[in-house]
């Protein structure tokens, strides 16, 4: 007995030793890149662990647009904020739409036998075969020829929430597991379909209505493949911030006036989006593991 | 549950016999073991090509059946337009050319209107725009916008051609024809439905007529079906009798929808009588295999039992042998044989036994197939009827439920209920003033309890469960004490050194025995529980449906009456429990007596007088509709108002798609389209509108990918798909099965009992999920660049320079790996989110009885924890393989998909290149623009994607029936 408890310690220990560096990992890329937005260095301080200097300048110059010392040039100047009220516009649009449009979706299909009900599905499938790039391909001219909104983001509200009743797994595994005796008692008391899945179904399946509509607040708040190729990066009002971010380190020449900016401006979009995943925690897994055992 | 059983059954089978038999053999287990292993991987190899190879199979066996059916379905669909023809009032058929007559002659003014304006406006449109739009698409465009002139339909301000207007505007007219015909196949078929409507009585009428004559067919064919006699030959054998038949009806008409009946009839009867036969065969099939099943499963009994037979005459003669030259006597070593015998014996019983179970189940499984067959065989047997009686349940159940007689009647009877019995209501709310407050206290002690009673009886279901717990973990520990003193007997045993070898032997067969035989009692004590999963979910399901039962209890409790409502209330349920009215209906009734009550006072809006002349005016119009309907049927379409509501109720799946689908429609499938056609054009650099033109050149993108002219500055491409499709299967491979062991293996870490701060260690890394990957990979970027920080930390320790992403062929390798490094540091996480609950649900006793065998940590890892995993996550696992070999953010920012080749002066493609971000450099490189390509290169993801998923599909096994999870 005496040796099985000290192989338990011992086993204990190791693991205990193996989670502490395994967080370390985890944590210092994060840490680094808070520490560099308060760096004074500029780009020189990217090869250091720690900065030298400390500042709270990057901030107030990401938000004001007064350039640091060293700038080479000033494009983006003080856009910041401007990219990060797109951002804001797009994601909630598109949250309130696609939340809607998948729960939607996912109600009709658990709860309705209809024509062609297992085509559609089958359909959805297939369709989520090709890489969605492909179909962005044309979108960009359709936007720019018919729609005549190129370099918009209100294309991007178009695109992303136009195609969101496809992700309707999860939401749709979760209302068959909701009994169908509660829709039947409903309906006996008189109410309505619409009425059912509005008052009744909803609030029952609370965790998954949250779980999506964190899910689809957090795609467009950092997407960047779809976002880039539609906007174009000609128009820089109507960048958002993954653009932006993303232009601040695409060259050597941004990348000296704009590194420290880009650390900040990076903290500045994690931290609402990390608060709010953190809060929400719990819906947020009981949505992925619901989605992993139902495929 | 299979896994479960499959647990326990090796843990009693294994610890019972297979001790004996290492006792008997050891060292020729270990070679077993290694050539098994080798053995199973090989035929795991076999398995997956052979997978492969059914699966193509499979898929072109299926689109055949696909065909085929798609042929049958397109006949059925013109024979039933014809018949929707032939069958039709004028306006009916009028509306297969011009759409809506027949609602407008039907009272749907609403709907004939639409119908009509929307054909009208089709076919000017189609004329006008449609026409000319789709003939370009021939050529996509001939006049430059650089060039003069042009009529400037299609163009831009330089009056030319826009290939990309022409194209997608010519597709959008192509796939409106598709809306057309849709609207088209409901004109047709509300023209129909309204003929059958207005026309029901008279095909009843015809119905009634046949049934007879439908029912002697019937019974005709099923003896013909029998003799072999096929049903052409069968028609021409009574032909006479049937054209006699038709002799009994005077209206043509009548005749003609008689013949069409007795065809269906005919035809119906044969496919049915198929359809029995098919299922006898399979029947017969069963039973066969059933009985050669048992045959084997007796010839295998046999020769278990003379393998026991055989054991033991070897054990005898190896004990004879080994002591044959010791100074024991004979009888000393016949003692210990029977010994010997008669404990095997004992065991080999038991062994014997639960074999025997297993047969039986084995042949119960088949039993039970062969009786749901039966059940499907009398299934079809039952739903079957000659087809004038199909044809009735279709005309009634179709077209009978607009019958507005019947409602009609009905809702007068209720009224005339209820208003008959109007001074009743009346005194029946007046009793119930002021009791109110009395109602609510009621209510309130009755709330209470319920409460009480179902806490109750989940205490009681708790402490049942409980109780199981606590003496599963009574034996539990029991095996383990006597585990533990068996081998603290047997290390004594050898250790003591005062007896010899002889007894010593004897000692140990004796206490080995003597453990085999109490452990199988108290395994077989353990089987008797409930496993651990299950009594957890039992419990669960009990507690979940006393609470559910206690809140629809509460529910109906209300304690907040106050004078109105209470009267109100119990008006109402008097009213639906003694008279039977309706929700709906008693809401109406209410509403008509307007009844309140103030300061005590009872307050009517219609009081018993005017009832009573309510009543004699219902009682006027009654008998007026009864004697004007003398037909009793009275078929009305439903308006456009009502077909309207009902799109809130039991069409609210049309309401309430309609908008997700537009959007997939014309913002996923359509542009798909498009794209999957742009890949037969040449749209790339200098064919650009809306400067230039583009158009088809068939499969010249395809031919460039894989064998393009090595002149031609696209002679990087077939290198580079080359060397892309490589790379992407690795990936995907490689980071799919690093994230999912090591994310299971962290998950399993954390989970482990002893282990503290539990919470804090899960959020650690779950911080990587919330923080947007963009974010996150272009620091890590960063820091790993040459001039990053973990880059300089490299070069001060090993003086050399790490060199990720910088253009060199030898950092290939490195950062591929270093990119698989970080793309574990991405995904861990979500594996360890989704897999944690399903390892908190796998049941203990699986390891319990793992331990008991001796197994090892890594051992559980392989044979319990990922068996139980991958099946319960096979799907996840395919659909995270599809997402890694579209895994973009994690290249694209991490190295941008260098190191660049040397001379890949086509934008710029590095070795780290996904197909993906292959597709994105190509689309967005702005000098030199390949969207021809990019399309063909999004093609082939879309074949390797959809191929894996096909196999694994196929081979994980794991699709389950929907219904299932209902």
């Amino acid at each position: 007995m005496k040796s099985l408890k000290a192989g338990r310690i011992i086993s204990n220990t190791v693991i205990y030793i193996i989670l502490i560096i395994m967080s370390i990992l985890w944590v210092l890329p994060i840490i680094w890149l808070v520490l560099q937005s308060f760096s004074a260095d500029g780009l020189a301080s990217r090869s250091r662990l720690i900065p030298n200097n400390f500042t709270f300048d990057n901030y107030i110059n990401l938000i004001t647009g007064s350039s640091s010392s060293d700038a080479v040039v000033h494009a983006l100047d003080g856009k910041f904020p401007i990219w990060l009220l797109n951002t804001l516009i797009v994601s909630v649009l598109v949250c309130v739409i696609s939340t809607v449009f998948v729960l939607g979706t996912a109600y009709a299909l658990s709860r309705f036998r209809f024509k062609g009900r297992t085509l559609l599905m089958k359909m959805n499938l297939v369709i989520g075969m090709f890489p969605g790039f492909l179909s962005m391909i044309i979108m960009y001219w359709v936007m720019k020829e018919i729609f005549h909104l190129q370099g918009s983001y209100w294309s991007l509200v178009i695109i992303y929430s136009a195609g969101a009743g496809g992700g309707y797994y999860i939401s749709k595994g979760f209302f068959d597991t909701i009994s169908k005796s509660i829709d039947e008692a409903a309906m006996i008391d008189g109410a309505t379909k619409s009425q059912i899945f509005w008052q009744i179904i909803l609030p029952l399946a609370k965790p998954i209505v949250v779980y999506t509509i964190l899910t689809s607040f957090m795609g467009p708040w950092g997407e960047y493949v779809t976002s880039s190729y539609i906007v174009g990066l000609q128009n820089i009002d109507n960048w958002t911030v993954a653009i932006g971010l993303y232009k601040m380190m695409s060259d050597y020449q941004y990348s000296i006036t704009y590194y420290t900016q880009f650390a900040a401006g990076g903290v500045c979009v994690a931290i609402p989006i990390t608060a709010l995943f953190l809060g929400l925690q719990k819906y947020y897994v009981s949505g992925v593991t619901g989605g992993a055992v139902k495929g | 549950m299979e896994q479960e059983e499959k647990g326990i059954n090796t843990n009693t089978d294994s610890s019972v016999f297979t001790r004996k038999v290492r006792l008997l053999s050891k060292p020729r287990y270990f070679f077993g073991n290694v050539g098994s292993a080798l053995l199973k991987a090989i035929l795991w190899v076999c398995d997956l090509i052979l997978s492969m190879i059914l699966s193509i199979w499979h898929f072109i066996k299926l689109i055949g059946i696909y065909c085929y059916k798609g042929v049958i379905i397109a006949y059925k669909f013109v024979k039933r337009k014809c018949h929707q023809f032939l069958y039709n009032d004028w306006s009916g058929r009028v509306s297969f050319l011009i759409f809506g007559v027949s609602s407008l002659a039907h009272g749907q003014i609403v709907n004939g209107i639409l119908y009509l304006v929307f054909e009208i406006a089709y076919i000017a449109l189609f004329v006008l725009y449609g026409v000319p739009a789709i003939g370009m698409l021939k050529t996509l465009g001939t006049i430059a916008n650089s060039g003069t002139g042009g009529d400037g339909e299609f163009g831009q301000a330089g009056g030319g051609h826009n290939s990309i207007l022409i194209l997608i505007y010519g597709l959008l007219w192509v796939l409106s024809i598709i809306v057309f015909i849709y609207i088209w196949l409901r004109s047709i078929n509300s023209g129909y439905t309204n003929y059958r409507i207005k026309n029901f009585k008279s095909f009843e009428n015809i119905i009634n007529k046949n049934k007879e004559f439908s029912t002697q067919l019937d019974a005709q064919i099923e003896i013909a079906y029998k003799d072999g006699v096929s049903k052409s030959n069968f028609i021409k054998l009574h032909k006479e009798e049937i054209n006699e038949y038709y002799l009994c009806f005077e209206d043509k008409f009548e005749i003609n929808y008689t013949s069409y009946l007795v065809s269906e009839t005919i035809s119906a009867a044969y496919d049915q009588n198929k359809a029995i036969a098919k299922q006898e065969k399979v029947i017969a099939k069963l039973v066969e295999k059933r009985d050669k099943l048992s045959a084997k499963l007796d010839a295998s009994l046999a020769t278990f039992i003379a393998n026991q037979e055989k054991r033991i005459d070897t054990y005898t003669k190896r004990v004879n042998s080994k002591y044959a030259n010791s100074d024991l006597s004979q009888e000393d070593i016949d003692l210990v044989i029977n010994d010997y015998v008669t404990d095997f014996k004992e065991i080999e019983d038991g062994k014997l036994e639960s074999e025997k179970g297993k047969n039986a189940s084995k042949l119960n499984k088949i039993n039970n197939k062969i009786k749901k067959e039966n059940h499907r065989l009398s299934e079809i047997k039952k739903t079957y009827s000659p087809y004038a009686y199909t044809s009735e349940t279709i005309n009634n159940s179709n077209y009978g439920k607009f019958n507005v007689y019947h409602i009609k009647v009905a809702k007068y009877e209720t009224w005339k209920r209820f208003l008959s019995n109007y001074d009743t209501f009346i005194d029946v709310y007046t009793s119930s003033i002021g009791h109110f407050a009395e109602k609510n206290s009621e209510n309130i002690e009755e709330k209470a309890r319920i409460k009480e009673e179902a806490d109750r009886k989940i205490a009681e279901i708790n402490a049942k469960y409980d109780d199981f717990e606590r003496r599963r973990a009574d034996i539990n520990k029991q095996i383990k004490a006597l585990k533990d003193e068996h081998l603290a007997n047997i290390k004594a045993i050898k250790a003591n050194s005062s007896i010899d070898d002889l007894k010593r032997i004897d000692l140990l067969e004796e206490e080995e025995v003597k453990y085999i035989h109490e452990n199988t009692i108290l395994m077989n004590s353990l089987n008797e529980f409930p496993s651990v999963k299950n009594a957890k979910a039992m419990r669960k399901e009990e507690i979940k449906e006393v609470t559910h039962a206690c809140k629809r209890d509460l529910k109906y409790l209300k304690t907040n009456f106050n004078e109105q409502s209470y009267c109100l209330q119990n008006l109402k349920d008097y009213m639906m429990i003694n008279y039977k009215f309706t929700y709906k209906e008693t809401n109406e009734f209410v509403n008509y007596m307007g009844i309140n009550v103030v300061n005590g006072e009872v307050i009517l809006k219609n009081d018993c007088l005017s009832a009573k002349e309510k009543l004699e005016s219902i009682e006027c119009e009654e008998s007026e509709y009864l004697e004007t309907h003398e037909s009793k049927y009275e078929g009305k379409s439903k308006t456009f108002a009502q077909q309207m509501k009902s799109l809130f109720n039991e069409k609210f799946n049309i309401t309430i798609l309609s908008l997700p689908l537009t959007g997939i429609i014309l913002f996923t499938i359509v542009p798909l389209l498009f794209s999957v056609l742009v890949a037969f054009t040449n749209f790339s650099k200098g064919h650009v509108p809306p400067t230039d033109l583009f158009t088809w050149n068939g499969l010249t993108n395809f031919i460039n990918l894989f064998n393009a002219d090595p002149e031609s500055d696209l002679a990087i491409l077939p290198i580079a798909i080359g060397k892309t499709v490589t790379w992407t299967l690795i990936w995907a491979l490689v980071a799919t099965f690093s994230n999912y062991i090591l994310g299971i293996i962290v998950a399993l870490m954390i989970n482990k009992q002893g282990i503290k701060l539990k919470k804090l260690w899960r959020t650690v890394f779950v911080l990587t999920i919330a923080i947007p990957q963009f974010i996150s990979l272009m620091s890590i970027g960063i820091l790993l660049k040459d001039t990053g920080a973990i880059g300089s930390l490299y070069f001060n320790l090993f003086g050399s320079k790490l060199g990720f992403a910088e253009n060199s062929d030898n950092n290939a390798l490195l950062s591929k790996i270093i990119i698989i490094l970080v793309n574990i540091w991405v995904g861990i996480p979500y594996t360890i989110l989704s897999t944690t609950g399903i390892l908190l649900n796998i049941p203990k006793d699986l390891y319990e009885s793992a331990k008991v065998d001796g197994a090892g940590t890594v051992t559980q890892f392989v044979k319990i924890t990922m068996p139980y995993i991958l099946f319960v996550t096979g799907p996840y696992l395919i659909t995270q393989f599809i997402g890694n070999i579209n895994n973009f953010n994690v290249i694209y920012f991490l190295t941008g998909g260098g190191p660049a080749y040397p001379g890949s002066a086509l934008a710029g493609l590095g070795y780290t290149d996904l197909l993906i971000t292959f597709l994105y450099k190509l689309v967005t490189n702005t000098s030199n623009p390949q969207y021809g390509i990019a399309s063909a290169v999004g093609i082939v993801i879309f074949v390797i994607c959809s191929f894996i998923s096909i196999v694994m599909y196929n081979k994980s096994g794991s699709v389950k029936e929907e219904d299932q999870f209902q």
